[in-house]
């Protein structure tokens, strides 16, 4: 877990304008959220080398937080592989507040729901996204 | 003739004059022929939620003023469906408390319902990777919290105890009712931090402990904490090292923290956390000396290679400052030993490597030199009496004897290291000894204070407090008090005093 998992403004705006015809569609369903407050930041990745390296996410999403769950949909998704990371920002100041060692103070999850410290490789992440599909992928918050 | 001389008198004939009542009564069946009794019980899991309240037998006399709560904590939920964990590190953390009213002794525990603990019972099996037990499809460890089993010690503070883990939190615990009262936050930026189960207290009431990350950055990092009863955490200083290695505890003078790193190298990528150390015993072991009064000065000396767990007691002495601690060869103890215990494996004598001797560093403060003086005493789970801050001061902990078939910690020892004069007290074969706690006599004139602890009898299957005349450890305990029962051996716990405010 580390500072890439944080969502900029630049690319919450480009997700916006990111509509396009491209067919495939992600709907991301976030649940076992404690506190109903904030926003869940969600990043999504199509590449090992941006998850795994703290590149750029190709989609950055914010959704207010109201219940237990939230659901979005991620539209005009080129067909493939994707990974996401997204964490809870509870307390709405756009950054994923750490202890001094670095541990993390909100809570976070990973596509696959795997790894048993931090953040699971892409292949363990990866999850496909296929035309004229359900795409569907839900993700626990630890 | 009091009732203690009476029965020393009439069992010690045949027995040996040092053998105190009760413990010479099975002396006669126990020849150097007998077998290693079966250390299993030691480690044998718990797997109810509570013990309920017993009376213990009493065999001598309690001192009268010796009224109080011997609390310990220990590693007591070890195995579920199926899987036994590998580590004495491993299992949750269960508090045993024995009520002492200077005239009889009960018992009654109660696991610690930490996170982990609550939702492990919720769904019967392991959910979590353990400090050194890796758990198949584990789920995935959110922080520091996560795994935390609340299982080496206890802390009275503010009216509650703390119960300590190092990698986390601390939890609260209500000391009438053992009931968890929820995770000890001290502050809402420090949520998760490692936290260590050897904090040391001033006079004044000032609290000071320290966290180690060895996995955080390249090196590791050190938190040095400073806790006040008024105002709570008012220092969290971070300290950088020159090598990520493990430490459990550290020793305090009037002016300084000392802190003890043997080349015991963290190395990530290992299966589990305690396998992640790996001894470097080419390198030297590496001292720290932090300014109390000024965390950010920071002063590194240079020791041979060895293995703490346990600091024993440090004072400032002219240009020095002299540390006592519990020193190991290496760290085999941790990397082995406590996997072959957890294991049933070790049958025969506790090995050499495993075997920690009281010894002595003396630091040259201002000119950089470390002097290492290792005594020939065996020595763990270290106490002293804390009123007096220098030499004079005697240190108390569980021995080894020569005997065949001894087991790991037979004996209760202490030494004044001013004089160099040791003492000792040898249990009967079959008995494990844990840690003796220094309990100040409030009148002085009789004794200085006793020695109040635990003991688990092998063959008998009965768990127990002893009570030493801290005095005249070699007369043998004042009182043994035992119960029809055996729960695991534990790591440490305190005695509060009656009506102690904690």
């Amino acid at each position: 877990m580390n500072a890439s998992i944080r969502i900029t403004v630049a690319l919450l705006a480009s997700a916006l304008f990111a509509a396009s015809a491209q067919a495939a569609t992600l709907t991301i369903t976030v649940t076992e959220i404690e506190q109903t407050e904030g926003f869940v930041m969600i990043a999504l990745f199509d590449s090992a080398a941006a998850y795994e390296n703290g590149g750029e996410a190709i989609r950055g999403l914010r959704v207010a937080v109201e219940g237990a769950e939230v659901t979005t949909e991620v539209e005009g998704l080129e067909p493939g592989d994707y990974a996401i990371k997204l964490y809870h920002d509870a307390n709405g100041n756009g950054t994923m507040d750490m202890n001094p060692v670095g541990i993390p103070l909100e809570r976070y999850g990973f596509s696959g729901n795997k790894g048993r410290f931090g953040a699971p490789p892409f292949a363990k992440a990866a999850f496909t996204v296929a035309e004229a599909a359900d795409n569907e992928t839900l993700i626990k918050l630890r | 003739m009091d009732k203690r001389q009476f029965l020393k008198t009439s069992l010690g004939v045949a027995a040996g004059s040092m053998l105190p009542f009760g413990v010479g009564a099975r002396t006669a069946q126990a020849g150097a022929s007998t077998p290693q009794p079966d250390w299993s019980l030691g480690w044998k899991s718990i797997n109810t939620d509570t013990l309920p309240p017993v009376a213990l037998s009493l065999d001598g006399e309690l001192p009268e003023a010796l009224t109080g709560s011997l609390y310990r904590n220990g590693p007591a939920l070890l195995e579920r469906a199926g899987l036994r964990y590998r580590h004495w590190f491993d299992g949750d953390g269960m508090i045993q408390h024995y009520r002492i009213d200077g005239q009889r002794v009960t018992h009654e525990a109660r696991f610690v319902q930490t996170q982990k603990y609550l939702e492990e019972q919720a769904a019967g099996r392991f959910l979590y990777s353990a400090a050194g037990t890796n758990i198949p499809d584990g789920e995935a460890s959110a922080n520091n919290d996560t795994g935390n089993v609340a299982n080496i010690s206890l802390l009275p503070w503010n009216s509650e105890l703390l119960a300590l883990w190092e990698g986390g939190s601390a939890y609260r615990i209500d000391p009438t009712t053992l009931q968890t009262l929820g995770r000890k936050d001290w502050r809402d930026d420090l949520r998760h931090m490692p936290f260590s189960a050897h904090p040391l207290r001033e006079r004044d009431g000032t609290l000071w402990n320290f966290g180690s990350a060895p996995y955080a950055g390249r090196n590791g990092k050190l938190f040095v904490y400073k806790i006040t009863p008024r105002d709570g955490m008012v220092a969290a200083q971070p300290v950088t090292l020159p090598m990520a290695g493990y430490i459990h505890s550290f020793a305090m003078t009037e002016k300084f923290l000392v802190f003890y790193f043997g080349p015991h190298r963290f190395t990530p990528g290992a299966d589990t956390f305690v396998d992640s150390f790996r001894w470097a015993g080419s390198e030297a072991s590496r001292v720290l000396l932090v300014d109390k009064n000024d965390l950010t000065s920071h002063r590194w000396f240079e020791a041979p290679a060895g293995f703490v767990f346990h600091c024993a007691h440090a004072y400032d002495e002219g240009r020095d400052v002299v540390a006592q601690m519990c020193l190991y060869p290496n760290a085999d103890v941790m990397q082995t030993g406590m996997v072959e215990l957890m294991a049933g494996t070790r049958g025969a004598h506790y090995p050499d490597y495993a075997r920690a001797r009281f010894a002595e560093l003396r630091l040259d403060v201002q000119g950089g030199a470390c002097r290492s003086t290792t005594t020939d005493l065996l020595m763990e789970f270290p106490g002293i009496d804390a009123r007096f801050d220098d030499r004079s001061t005697s240190v108390f902990g569980v021995g080894h004897s020569d005997a065949e078939n001894a087991t790991f910690s037979d004996s209760l020892v202490s030494v004044n290291p001013q004089s160099g004069a040791t003492s000792r007290f040898a249990f009967d074969p079959g008995h494990i000894v844990e840690e003796p706690l220094f309990v100040a006599a409030a009148d002085n004139r009789k004794t200085s204070g006793w020695l109040v602890g635990t003991f688990l009898d092998l063959p008998a299957k009965q768990s127990g407090v002893y009570v030493f005349d801290a005095d005249n450890l070699a007369a043998g305990p004042v009182a043994m008090a035992r119960m029809q029962r055996s729960v695991p051996l534990g790591f440490h716990g305190c005695f509060v005093g009656a009506g102690q405010n904690t």
